[in-house]
């Protein structure tokens, strides 16, 4: 699935690890989330989507 | 990584210290072998602890993180192995004419089989009758 997790991250001047440990995961699930090889829980996409204060469809696009 | 390193040495140095006083004959056969069974069934629980301190400090056993959802399919993937490797058993065990043993490898497989489809079975109807009983 297409996301926008990279330039959300980078906009609010987060590292992967940062974002990992808001988020309650690795790193590496940051890394694969971002790179489109991993779709996330909705526990999950929910959290990263109240991280960025944002819908979970403002950073995920099924069509992608 | 250093404690995995140290956890193995000391393994390696408590088997080869049982190892050495069993040659010396100073040790009985019972207690070596006592001691053999002790020192691996030790390293399974002190192995774990280790994992588990591994895990939690880089979030890698968390329930949403990519490794967890590995693990799981790892796991999956690993029980038709596992049948796999316990059939080419029971089947070598037939060939060489040791039919009991054999026919409990077989059992085996079959008891795994049905814990499986209880289980989905279980798990289905609890799914099911949660939206089932909604308006």
């Amino acid at each position: 699935m297409k996301n926008s997790l990279a330039d959300k991250r980078r906009e609010r001047e987060m590292l992967q690890d940062d974002l990992a440990r808001a988020v309650g995961v690795s790193r590496q699930t940051i890394i694969a989330i971002e790179r489109g090889r991993y779709d996330p829980r909705l526990t999950l996409a929910f959290r990263l989507a109240s991280t960025f204060s944002c819908r979970i469809e403002d950073i995920f696009d099924p069509a992608g | 990584m250093r404690r995995w390193t140290l956890f193995a040495l000391a393994v390696v140095g408590a088997l080869g210290a049982v190892t050495a006083l069993s040659q010396t004959r100073l040790l009985p056969s019972v207690l070596t072998a006592i001691l053999f069974g002790l020192i691996v069934a030790a390293s399974g629980p002190v192995a774990k602890v280790l994992a588990d301190r591994s895990r939690s400090a880089r979030r890698t056993n968390a329930e949403d993180s990519i490794e967890h959802d590995i693990a799981q399919r790892a796991a999956a993937r690993t029980l038709p192995a596992a049948l796999v490797v316990i059939v080419a058993l029971g089947t070598g065990l037939a060939l060489k004419g040791t039919y009991g043993p054999a026919a409990l490898c077989y059992l085996g497989v079959v008891l795994v089989i049905v814990f499986h489809w209880i289980i989905y079975a279980v798990d289905r109807h609890r799914a099911l009758s949660a939206t089932t009983s909604l308006p």
